[in-house]
């Protein structure tokens, strides 16, 4: 083979090798995987995987979520982890809560929220801004709870509840900013609210 | 020794979570005991520690014979002599990637060297083909390439170029291939990076977490792997200094991107980097002192740490 003929053919098994190579880029671009594969491995939006099933987020009005156990429905981002307080979760950022009712709710819904222990929370802030859907719904403050629990409740409308698709439930803890953190001698983590448990149930009152 | 029994996981259902698979290893070394297995029928175990110990003497004739063409005769000797005593050498005796990984690197950097590009591109095919950072090495092969044939020739196409094109096309091979399988396998092309998630690895600044692993407490483990890499830095930088950047600038790579990730096994990664015994041979060189001193160290502490490695020691993951 002359060294004209070895000149080609190097070329042509490059550019082979080139068009392989952009073919699997193409391939990285596009994987063929699951929405719940999708959401843990890749976007990493959720924190616990819970297996291949299209039924991870399926929730029904009345169920308890137990924040001290690993649960699908919780975003990766937002919830933490503090052994010291038995493995309740703290809010840091804005956490969510991905849940797919499998019908449309016929009431409006009342959300419980359950803090770690109720004489914590007097310590703090306890402040935290909820949004349905990524659009802001109310804020609710955990020191001004009726009950002696510090358990404080949110109405939540029947149609900001996704029917069949995900509804996402933003819980954000009212960190200050640094310098009034500093100011007030206080650490980032003195204000994350330590959530114990969430759970539904209907509201017998629709929502004026 | 389970992939290369069963293949690769259909779904992630390993660790406590059960959010791990089998997909994060690369697939030439079990692919080989695997062969191994069928040829000589012995039990999977078996014959994966006597394939890397057939490596491992390949690998020490080869690294023998590169750093005696590329430095001293002497100085092969003596990073014989700490390659083979070196803290972590039990993991070339043990069914791990380090031997043959190490062995491709050597060879890699032996047809460099010789400029046999497309020998070279073939090598690092295969490295990349054995663990993720081994597609790292085309950029030692491109600055040898450009450092070779200099910045204005190396764009034209001639008789000299078109191995070299050649080579640096078939670097990633190894890579690609597992990638396309991957997603033939899992629908994801880079499920071996994705499932990094159940091992618990999060991108951080290597810098910062070097540092803050330095600052930290000196009875962890962070703190031992911290100073590892410290050390396994300035020899990279003495690399550098003596002329050697294309391996210092490997070195570098493959000490910084799984540092980005934690120090979970960074120091069996440093062990499996042939240009730091190179550094270490030349210190040893230095004055009898430093030569006996530093082997005496790292016999004991071979010593302890294949002990530890066989009673499963976390530090030793």
């Amino acid at each position: 083979m002359n060294i004209e003929n070895i000149k080609i053919l190097h070329l042509s098994i490059s550019l082979t090798l080139a068009l392989f190579y952009c073919y699997v880029v193409f391939l990285i671009y596009n994987p063929n995987v699951s929405d719940i594969y999708r959401q843990y491995y890749i976007d990493n939006t959720i924190k616990y995987w819970p297996g291949e099933t299209d039924k991870a987020f399926n929730y029904a009005i009345g169920d308890l979520i137990d924040l001290s156990k690993p649960s699908p429905y919780l975003s990766s981002e937002g919830w933490s982890r503090l052994k010291s307080w038995g493995g309740s979760r703290v809010t840091k950022g804005t956490a969510y809560l991905y849940l797919k009712v499998d019908s449309a709710p016929e009431h409006d819904v009342l959300m419980s929220l359950y803090p770690h222990n109720a004489q914590n929370v007097q310590k703090l802030r306890s402040r935290l801004y909820i949004s349905v859907n990524h659009i802001p719904l109310t804020m609710v403050d955990f020191k001004a709870a009726e009950n002696s629990s510090g358990v404080v409740q949110i109405k939540i409308p029947k149609m900001l509840f996704n029917h069949n698709d995900l509804t996402v439930i933003g819980l954000r803890a009212d960190i200050p900013d640094r310098l009034e953190r500093f100011l007030s001698g206080h650490k980032s983590k003195d204000y994350y609210v330590a959530l114990k448990s969430i759970r539904t149930n209907y509201s017998a009152e629709p929502i004026k | 020794m389970d992939l290369s029994q069963h293949g690769y996981d259909a779904s992630p259902s390993k660790h406590a979570q059960g959010n791990a698979a089998n997909w994060a290893f690369f697939p030439l070394f079990p692919l080989l005991v695997n062969m191994a297995y069928k040829v000589s029928g012995v039990d999977h175990f078996i014959a994966a520690i006597i394939l890397n110990n057939a490596f491992l003497f390949v690998l020490m004739v080869l690294l023998y014979q590169h750093v005696k063409d590329e430095y001293s005769e002497h100085l092969a000797w003596n990073v014989l002599l700490i390659f083979s005593f070196f803290p972590y050498s039990v993991y070339f005796s043990v069914p791990y990637t380090e031997t043959i990984y190490m062995l491709l690197m050597t060879l890699a950097f032996t047809l460099l060297y010789k400029k046999k590009w497309v020998m070279a591109g073939l090598s690092i095919a295969l490295m990349s083909s054995t663990r993720s950072l081994g597609v790292m090495m085309v950029f030692p092969m491109l600055y040898m390439m450009v450092k070779h044939h200099g910045y204005r020739n190396i764009v034209r196409l001639n008789n000299e170029t078109s191995p070299m094109y050649l080579g640096l096309m078939l670097a990633p091979l190894g890579l690609f291939i597992f990638m396309y399988y991957l997603y033939i396998h899992t629908g994801d092309a880079l499920a071996f990076k994705h499932i990094q998630i159940a091992w618990g690895r999060e991108l951080e600044d290597p810098v910062s977490r070097l540092v803050n692993a330095l600052a930290g407490d000196v009875m962890r483990y962070k703190f031992y792997a911290a100073v590892v890499t410290s050390f396994a830095f300035l020899a990279c930088y003495y690399l550098y200094r003596i002329g050697r950047t294309p391996e210092a600038i490997f070195c570098v790579i493959s000490i910084l991107i799984p540092l980005s990730t934690g120090f979970t096994s960074l120091p069996r990664y440093i062990t499996a980097l042939f240009p730091i015994y190179v550094v270490l041979a030349i210190l040893m060189s230095r004055s009898v002192w430093l030569r006996y001193g530093l082997l005496g160290a790292s016999m004991i502490a071979c010593a302890y740490l294949s002990a530890a490695w066989t009673n499963r020691e976390y530090f030793m993951a």
